[in-house]
C-alpha cells in the first residue's frame, strides 16, 4: 500500500482508496441500489448525497461489509471489508449511533476501542485525542455529555487507530449550529492530515463547505458524480434573484419568466423571484420584464450553490 | 490480550460500574440464599439440595438478565453496528460478550452457594463441607449451563428482530428452566441429588454448549444489521 502510494504519487496519479463497481442491492424484491459505481481517491473528502431512502446508508453498509451486495463489489484499499478483518484496522467509522457506552467515561470508551484495534501507546494516544477534541480531563460518564461532546468523542473514537479512510454517516445530524461547525472543522483538520473522508450526508451546506467531490444519489442511482467546483462550472448559468415592488408584480414576473427557454428553476417567494439562467441573458430578462410593465426594485446575481444543483438534478429526475 | 477477553473485560467492568444493578443482583442473591439457609436450619438433610439448585437457578437467572443488558441494549442502541466495523470477527465478538455475561452470572451462582453453606453452618453450628457431587456440580455443570444459557439467549438477541427479541429471550429462559426441572423431576425422586442426576445435567449442559456453538454459524452481519430496526 505504502510503496504503491509512493509510485502513484511520483506519477502524479492518486490512489483509489474506495472503489465501488456496479453495486446492486435488493431487499425483498425491491431494488434499493441500482448499479452504483464511483471511486474515491486518496486524501479526498467525498460527499455522498441524497434524500432519505435514496440508498446512502445501504451503500455505506455494503462498503463497510455490514451488508452483502446482490451483485457488484465494493473495495476499500483493494480489500473487501466483509471478508478481511485485518483490513478494517485501516478504517474509522462514525455511524448513525456514536458507538459509545454511556456507562463508561470518555477515556474508558476510547481505551476499549484502542484495544480492539491493537493500538500501541494507548494512554498517550488517548490523552492526545481527548485534547484534540477538547475533552481532556472530563472524567464523568459519557451519559452526562451533551450531543456535541458525544459526537466529538465519536470522532476521536473513529480515529483512535489512525485510519487511512474515515466513513462518516450524517456526522452533524441533530447538532446545534455551534456543534455542527465544530464537527466540520474537525473533519477539515483530518482532511488536512491527509485522511480520506467519505461523508454520507443530506446537509448540502456542510457538503459544500468541506467536500472536494460529491455524488448525488436518487432512488438508488447516481445522478451525478463530480468535483464541487466542476459541478458549479457545469451549472454555471448564474442564479439571479429579482426583487419586485409587491407580490402581485412577482406573480406577474413569474408567469412571464418561467416559460422562457433560457430560464430554469424559477421559483417565487413573496416579492422575490429566484431563477437560473442557462446563458448570460440578463439583458433579455430585463427587457421581457420591462416590456410587460413589471416593476423591478433590484436584480442581483448570486453564485450557484450545491443546493441549486441538487434540486435541479432532482427536478430533472422527476421529469 | 485476546479480543474475546478484551470484550468480556469491558462487559464485566460495565456491570461492576452499574451500582444499582449490582446492588439488586447481590441483594437478590443474598435474599434467596438466606431463605434457603433458614430452610436448611429446619431440615438439615436438605442442605445438598439447596446448594445444588439455588446457585443453578441464580446463575441462569442472572445469565438471562445480563445477556439482555449486554446483547439487547447494544442492538437497540445500534452500538453493535460500530463494533461490527472493528477488526474483530463476529464469532469473537459474540463469544467475548457471552463470556462477559457468563462470568458475573457464574460468580453470583458461586456466591449463593458459599452464602448458603456459610449461613447454614452458622445456624447449624457445624461446618458444612460439600460432597463430591456438589463440587462437580459447582465447578463444571453450573458454568456450562450458564454459558449455554447466555450463548443461546445472546444468539437469539442478535438473530431476531427487535420486536420478537424480548419475547424470544424469555421463551428460551423459560424453556431451559422448564426442561431443567421437568427433566430432573422425571429422573430423580423429589429432586434428590444423585450421581445419575449430576451426570445427566452435565451431559445436557455440554450438549447445549455444543449446540450453541454450532448455531452461531447462522449469525451474519447482514442479519444483525437488518434486524436492528
Amino acid at each position: 500500500m505504502i510503496l504503491s502510494s509512493i509510485i502513484l504519487q511520483a506519477c502524479g496519479d492518486k490512489m483509489k482508496v474506495i472503489e465501488v463497481k456496479n453495486l446492486v442491492k435488493d431487499f425483498g424484491g425491491r431494488r434499493v441500489l441500482d448499479g452504483i459505481s464511483f471511486e474515491v481517491e486518496e486524501g479526498e473528502v467525498f460527499g455522498y448525497l441524497g434524500p432519505n431512502g435514496a440508498g446512502k446508508t445501504t451503500t455505506l453498509r455494503i462498503i463497510l461489509g455490514l451488508l452483502n451486495p446482490t451483485s457488484g463489489e465494493a473495495m476499500v484499499m483493494g480489500k473487501n471489508l466483509a471478508e478481511d478483518d485485518e483490513a478494517r484496522k485501516k478504517i474509522g467509522v462514525v455511524l448513525e449511533n456514536d458507538g459509545l457506552y454511556e456507562g463508561l467515561s470518555a477515556f474508558d470508551n476510547l481505551e476499549y476501542y484502542a484495544q480492539l484495534y491493537d493500538v500501541s501507546n494507548r494512554k498517550e494516544k488517548i490523552e492526545d485525542l481527548l485534547r484534540f477534541v477538547g475533552l481532556y480531563g472530563r472524567n464523568e460518564k459519557v451519559g452526562f455529555f451533551s450531543k456535541g461532546m458525544i459526537r466529538k468523542l465519536a470522532i476521536a473514537r473513529a480515529i483512535i487507530n489512525d485510519p487511512e479512510v474515515l466513513f462518516l454517516d450524517e456526522p452533524s445530524a441533530g447538532l446545534d449550529p455551534e456543534a455542527q461547525r465544530m464537527v466540520r472543522n474537525l473533519i477539515l483538520e483530518l482532511s488536512k492530515e491527509g485522511k480520506t473522508v467519505f461523508l454520507n450526508s443530506h446537509d448540502l451546506d456542510e457538503v459544500q463547505r468541506i467536500c472536494d467531490r460529491i455524488a448525488i444519489l436518487q432512488r438508488g442511482k447516481i445522478m451525478v458524480c463530480d468535483a464541487v467546483k466542476s459541478l458549479r462550472r457545469k451549472f454555471s448559468g448564474p442564479r439571479v434573484i429579482i426583487s419586485t415592488s409587491d407580490n402581485k408584480s412577482a406573480g406577474r414576473a413569474f408567469e412571464i419568466l418561467n416559460p422562457l427557454d433560457f430560464v430554469s428553476n424559477c421559483e417565487i417567494d413573496g416579492k422575490k423571484i429566484s431563477l437560473m439562467l442557462k446563458e448570460n441573458k440578463q439583458s433579455s430578462l430585463l427587457r421581457k420584464l420591462s416590456e410587460n410593465g413589471v416593476e423591478i426594485e433590484e436584480i442581483r446575481k448570486v453564485e450557484v450553490t450545491l443546493e441549486d444543483i441538487y434540486f435541479k438534478m432532482q427536478k430533472e429526475e422527476e421529469k | 490480550m485476546r479480543k474475546e477477553f478484551i470484550i468480556a473485560k469491558k462487559e464485566i467492568m460495565e456491570i461492576l460500574q452499574n451500582k444499582s444493578s449490582l446492588l439488586f443482583t447481590v441483594g437478590y442473591s443474598v435474599f434467596f440464599s438466606v431463605m434457603a439457609a433458614l430452610g436448611v436450619k429446619k431440615f438439615p438433610e436438605t442442605i445438598d439440595t439447596a446448594v445444588f439448585y439455588i446457585p443453578l437457578v441464580m446463575g441462569i437467572f442472572f445469565a438471562y438478565v445480563s445477556t439482555g443488558r449486554i446483547f439487547f441494549r447494544e442492538k437497540r442502541d445500534k452500538i453493535i453496528e460500530t463494533l461490527l466495523c472493528t477488526p474483530v470477527s463476529l464469532r469473537k465478538l459474540w463469544f467475548g460478550k457471552v463470556l462477559g455475561a457468563a462470568i458475573p452470572s457464574y460468580a453470583i451462582a458461586i456466591f449463593s452457594a458459599f452464602l448458603i453453606a456459610l449461613i447454614s453452618s452458622i445456624l447449624l453450628k457445624s461446618i458444612i463441607f460439600p460432597s463430591l457431587i456438589l463440587v462437580l456440580h459447582l465447578l463444571v455443570t453450573i458454568p456450562l449451563f450458564v454459558l449455554a444459557a447466555v450463548g443461546l439467549i445472546g444468539f437469539l438477541y442478535l438473530l431476531a428482530g427487535m420486536k420478537e427479541v424480548r419475547i424470544a429471550g424469555t421463551v428460551i429462559f423459560m424453556t431451559i428452566f422448564g426442561a431443567l426441572f421437568g427433566g430432573l423431576g422425571l429422573i430423580g425422586e423429589g429432586y434428590r441429588i444423585s450421581l445419575l442426576i449430576e451426570i445427566a445435567l452435565m451431559m445436557t449442559s455440554l450438549l447445549l454448549v455444543v449446540l450453541t456453538g454450532y448455531l452461531t454459524r447462522y449469525l451474519s452481519k447482514e442479519r444483525i444489521v437488518t434486524t436492528i430496526t
